[in-house]
């Protein structure tokens, strides 16, 4: 119990310190139901414990008592031998001594009746006074044996028996049944256990009296006889046999335990007892003593003395407990001490000891589960602790997360606000840029300066934009800002801008128009500002990453296959699905982009391949190269820059329905090329606009210019009419590229090309030009023309001043111009901006139809060259008026010496795109009045206003009416309308439609521009509704007008 | 000669400041650039018309605001009109508060109206007085001989 107590306190203890660590799931609640049971079990354990205990105590003491009552049952045969002495008294008559013969036959029957029927009997003896013996007994195989003796033994003289030496014994067997004898008679010799003195002894005993004795026989068999005395007469001896009588009452005791019966005299009757090393001893007294003996015999202690009282005495021997209990028991008259000895290791210590190993099987078990409950609960703490750990960590990361959002979100507003400053600044520097351009002296280079500083501005406000619209690029908001514009423009404008950049390294870049295939369907829609994102971009990447040689911009367009676009769309490969996965809206818009495209079947795929001759990226990187933040570092330890280009040069590729990629290069060649295509829509006059739209300077300076499709045209008649001399254009440019994209774009127009690679070649290619020429001119004065296909009517020189050494050169072309006749020969020098001045070439010497092309030698400039030949349109010397200037110009100034002879290409003044057009203005502001009335006149119109609809209305019903009568029937009144949408009186929307019903009379249409503040909804709807037929938004500038004007073709 | 310089740097100066902080935009350079022999003083007229047009609309404007019932129709009219006009002449400051007073008054609150037509004076008259400093500046260099340098 203690013990347990003990575990209940330990299981209490653990219990209220894990109650103060842990608050939620308590692992110690788990011990409670095991404790409560564990008390339980130990009480009712102890109480059957108690119980056999008491059991067992009572045990011993039943067991004795026991044998005290069946020894009880024994004691009428004590009786008995009175009983039967006393009929043999008196059934014998006889008084005197009784002889042989008659105890035989009167005697014998009797003791044979007693010998057969009393219990227990083994032995009945008559013995008379003169030692006449007469017994039954009983053998082992229950054969009843007689044992006689026939004379006396004893003398019968009163005062001194004496005992007869030849005292005889025989003994013969009797019937079973009826005790006669028969059979042979043996002599039985005295023994010890039968002879005259005992007899004697037996007959001098004068009362009946019990004891413990052997019988006549065999000194082995111990009895207990009783005696009585026949009155005098003899005696009567009964013997029980002592073995069955023990047997019989220690029958009832257990086997543990050992009996021990012993008389008081000493004789013991039974030892059973099963105590080792320990002998009892009979002290006398009724009192017995156990002594212990070592192993060698030797006495080691007289331990106890029963008095035969019933209370229990505890020895030891060796490690065994024993208890002895001691009483007195009488059996068939005779006195004797019982000891009973059992060890104290009943059932009820052995029941104790298997409860006790229970219990620790027990207490371990629970100390198993406890344990196992405990490591769990520790288990469950960590995991616990550790999702508290990880929920207030992502609790952190959140907030942290929320105040990067934040910071993101002010971010971008300060971005947005630092941008718009930065925009405002940049408008001034554009703003400064355009004074400067008014003021400096035309045609110098700090104007050329300018202007490209203006185009980088201009860009640089666009890339401003560009970047405001990244974030709505990554999160997939970017829309497309479709408009008109002309890819070759674009295309020169990157080109333009990254040669001046390039300069500086010695860097070319160039752009390669390849079949001419982008100059057919120039005009498209699409989103200018993000092309030249992308293109500026990749090639800004290539001009960075290259340190010698040149980049070329290649472009072409095709016709989209199906097989392209499915191309384009599985090539979306790994990135493009992780990035699905990403950021699934991205590619949502993408796809339906992509969709978009495929589904217009006019539009054109355009190709653009960026090659340079840089560093190259490494196979293994090219993949990464379009990742956000990703550089190369290996290769770009010295450039700057964020990572980001790429990255967003992709996703615009992919929102523009394209595909962007890195192309192998040949094995040997140095540098990367970037492909990409986009999809662009085709304008439907595409082809018609060309020819006016290419720019007007080119026009004006150069003389009329054709487009490409016009200059295949006339390069198809030049072909077929043979009396048409071909031109020669001897190209010396120092680029290789450059070389083979400008000999490739004149051959394919149709002129020959020649190309020399240096100074050596082409100082004799002039040469044999020069024969050549005077050959044929000589031959040509012959009347014949054998060799009129070769001898070039007209040599275009294309000389790239850095190309070789300018003198030498300067000296060569000189001297081929003396042998050609004026106007038979062309120079076009290639200059980067002051280079002529360098190398100290007087230009002043420069014939006056020497061009000076200082900006990048390809798109427009090549058409611009190739119009100098008469094939082209080209003017001859002897018509050019800038010929007959040429010879007034020496004494020009240095700044103004390159202007006004040489050809140069100026920024456009606005047109007078509307000169001489007739225009009515629908407008009641007066302020509006005023500002869009300058602006059209300023375009050239003649400006009528009406200050509201009806007035307008009423002026164009009495101008038509006027127009029926004159003879101007089928010109309109007015070549255009401007109409304002809200007016008082009558508005823009019910004028225009009122108007239209006037001019449905007359059969006519005049266009009507609707000026409106609105660019879209209701009102515009309704504006088109009513027979509008272009909306303009306001406010109106001459600008904005020119170029919507121009854009719609009229 | 510095004189005019000088005051021609002013001007460029102060021009571009507007500029930058937005008070004018591309259309008044377009305006600037309509200005020719034909059309002398035609900037000056625009701009005083401009002046005259935004006075009485801002009046208009204020009593339609203070009425008990507020006629919203006569606000988008007023509102309309004044970004016409300041768009047409490049007030791009005031033209973006008449964006934003529609909204306002499409919402019909009241109290965003009366803020807008606030800020729609701040904005007015902070442009006017720009305006009015840059026709001095004009005047001065005129004066001096010299030739108003036109932008962009």
């Amino acid at each position: 119990m203690a013990v347990q107590e003990k575990n209940v306190d330990v299981h209490a203890e653990r219990y209220d310190s894990l109650q103060t660590t842990t608050v939620g799931l308590d692992p110690g609640i788990a011990m409670v139901p095991p404790s409560v049971v564990l008390r339980e079990w130990q009480t009712s354990r102890g109480n059957v414990e108690e119980d056999l205990r008491l059991y067992s105590y009572k045990l011993p003491q039943e067991e004795l008592s026991g044998v005290a009552a069946k020894a009880d049952l024994l004691a009428p045969l004590h009786l008995s031998t009175i009983n039967l002495a006393r009929t043999i008294g008196s059934y014998v008559n006889d008084t005197d001594q009784l002889s042989f013969s008659s105890i035989e036959s009167e005697v014998a029957p009797l003791l044979f009746q007693a010998f057969s029927t009393i219990p227990y009997i083994s032995q009945v003896s008559y013995i008379g006074r003169d030692g006449l013996l007469f017994s039954y007994y009983n053998e082992e195989n229950q054969q009843p044996i007689v044992v006689y003796t026939n004379t006396s033994s004893i003398s019968v003289n009163e005062e001194l028996p004496t005992t007869n030496n030849n005292f005889t014994c025989y003994s013969q067997p009797a019937n079973r049944d009826t005790g006669k004898l028969y059979g042979v008679v043996n002599v039985h010799p005295p023994s010890t256990s039968l002879n005259s003195s005992i007899l004697q002894r037996i007959l001098e005993n004068t009362t009946e009296s019990a004891s413990l004795g052997t019988s006549w026989v065999d000194n082995e068999d111990v009895l207990f006889i009783n005696t009585a005395l026949v009155d005098g007469r003899g005696a009567i001896s009964l013997g029980f046999d002592a073995k069955t009588v023990v047997q019989s009452l220690s029958g009832s005791i257990s086997n543990d335990r050992s009996l021990f019966l012993c008389t008081k005299d000493g004789q013991v009757l039974v030892n059973t007892a099963k105590i080792p090393n320990t002998q009892i001893v009979i002290v006398g007294n009724n009192s017995v003593a156990l002594k212990s003996f070592n192993q060698n015999g030797d006495q080691v202690a007289e331990t106890l003395t029963c008095q035969g009282t019933l209370r229990p005495t505890s020895i030891t021997n060796s490690e065994t407990k024993y208890d002895v209990y001691c009483s007195q028991v009488e059996i068939i008259g005779v006195e004797l001490i019982s000891l009973l000895a059992m060890p104290v290791e009943g059932p009820e210590s052995y029941l104790h000891k298997h409860f006790e190993e229970s219990y620790w099987y027990l207490l371990l078990t629970i100390c198993l589960v406890y344990t196992i409950i405990m490591v769990f609960a520790g288990l469950t703490l960590r995991a616990l602790r550790a999702v508290a750990w990880f929920r207030s960590a992502l609790k952190k990361q959140v907030a942290a997360t929320a105040h990067e959002e934040r910071k993101g979100i002010n971010k971008s507003t300060n971005y947005a606000n630092a941008s718009h400053d930065v925009r405002g600044s940049l408008a001034g520097i554009i703003g400064l840029i355009d004074m400067c351009l008014t003021q400096v002296d035309p045609g110098s280079n700090v104007e050329e300066n300018l202007i490209v500083m203006n185009t980088s501005s201009q860009y640089l406000l666009g890339l401003l934009n560009s970047t405001l619209d990244r974030s709505k690029l990554e999160a997939g908001k970017a829309i497309l800002d479709e408009e008109e514009f002309e890819v070759s423009q674009l295309l020169e404008d990157v080109a333009d801008l990254f040669h001046v950049v390039g300069m500086k390294k010695d860097v070319d870049v160039l752009l390669d128009l390849c079949d001419g295939s982008v100059n057919r369907f120039d005009r498209v829609k699409g989103d200018r500002k993000k092309l030249r994102q992308i293109l500026s971009n990749v090639v800004s990447n290539a001009v960075k990453f290259t340190s010698e040689g040149y980049v070329s911009i290649r472009a072409y367009a095709r016709k989209p296959s199906s097989s392209s676009l499915n191309t384009g769309s599985t090539q979306k490969c790994l990135l493009s699905r992780l990035l699905s996965l990403l950021f699934p809206n991205y590619i949502a818009s993408y796809k339906t982009n992509i969709g978009n495209i495929q589904k217009d079947e006019n539009c054109i795929e355009f190709v653009f391949e960026v090659d340079d001759t840089g560093v190259g990226i490494p196979k293994d990187k090219q993949e990464m190269v379009f990742e956000n933040y990703a550089q190369i570092k290996d290769t770009s330890s010295r450039q700057e820059g964020t990572g980001l280009g790429l990255g967003i040069v992709q996703s615009l590729v992919r929102l523009m329905g394209g595909e962007i990629e890195i192309v192998d290069k040949d094995i040997g060649k140095r540098g990367t090329c970037f492909k990409f295509n986009t999809y662009l829509t085709p304008c439907e006059d595409s082809r018609a606009s060309n020819a006016k739209d290419q720019r007007e300077d080119i026009e004006s300076n150069v003389g009329s210019y054709r487009s490409s499709v016009e200059s295949l045209s006339v390069q198809n008649m030049r072909l077929s009419s043979p009396d048409i001399e071909g031109s020669q254009v001897i190209l010396f440019i120092k680029n290789e590229e450059r070389r083979r994209v400008c000999k490739n774009f004149m051959e394919r127009e149709g002129v020959r090309v020649l190309v020399v690679r240096n100074n050596e070649e082409l100082e004799s290619s002039l040469k044999t030009m020069r024969h050549r020429r005077q050959n044929s001119s000589s031959e040509k004065s012959n009347g014949s023309s054998s060799f009129g296909s070769v001898v070039p009517s007209f040599i275009l020189m294309v000389i790239d001043t850095s190309a070789g050494f300018f003198r030498e050169v300067s000296r060569v072309v000189g001297e081929l111009r003396k042998t050609i006749p004026t106007g038979g020969s062309r120079v076009v020098w290639l200059d980067r901006p002051g280079y002529i001045k360098l190398q100290g070439l007087p230009e002043n010497d420069l014939p006056a139809n020497d061009v000076i092309i200082s900006k990048p030698f390809h798109g427009s400039r090549l058409y611009q060259v190739l119009n100098l030949l008469p094939e082209f349109g080209g003017d001859t010397l002897e018509v050019n008026p800038m010929a007959s200037t040429s010879p007034r110009r020496p004494e020009a100034s240095p700044s103004s010496a390159t202007s006004p002879p040489l050809q140069k290409i100026e920024i456009k003044e606005i047109d007078k795109i509307l000169s001489g057009k007739k225009v009515l203005l629908a407008e009641d502001e007066p302020l509006l009045q005023r500002v869009a009335t300058a602006v059209l006149s300023r375009l050239g119109a003649t400006v009528e206003i009406s200050s509201n609809g009806l007035e307008a209305v009423q002026t164009i019903s009495q101008a038509l009416e006027d127009g029926r009568t004159s003879e101007m029937r089928h010109s309109l009144p007015y070549d255009y309308i401007f109409m304002d949408c809200q007016m008082p009186v009558m508005d823009g929307m019910e004028a225009t439609r009122r108007i239209r019903e006037e001019e449905a009379k007359h059969g006519l249409h005049m266009p009507i521009f609707a000026v409106s503040a609105h660019t879209q909804g209701l009102e515009i709807l309704q504006m088109k509704q009513a027979g509008v037929d272009y909306i303009l938004p306001k406010p109106l500038n001459a600008a904005k007008l020119t170029d919507f004007l121009s854009s719609i073709e009229f | 000669m510095d004189v005019i310089n000088q005051l021609q740097r002013q001007y460029v100066d102060f021009l571009s400041s507007l500029y930058r902080e937005g008070l004018l935009d591309d259309q008044f350079l377009q305006i600037q650039k309509l200005q020719d022999e034909s059309n002398p003083e035609f900037v000056n007229e625009v701009v005083t018309l401009f002046f005259e047009d935004s006075e009485k609309l801002l009046h208009n404007l204020a009593i339609a605001l203070d009425q008990q019932l507020v006629d919203y129709k006569k606000v988008d009219a007023c509102v309309h009109q004044f970004k016409g006009s300041s768009s047409s002449i490049g007030a791009q400051r005031v033209r973006n508060i008449c964006v934003s007073f529609r909204t306002c008054y499409d919402a019909k609150n009241l109290e965003g109206c009366l803020r807008c037509l606030q800020q729609l004076k701040d904005e007015y008259y902070l442009v006017k007085n720009k305006l009015q400093t840059l026709f001095k500046l004009e005047q001065q260099i005129l004066a001096a001989g010299g030739v108003i340098p036109i932008m962009g």
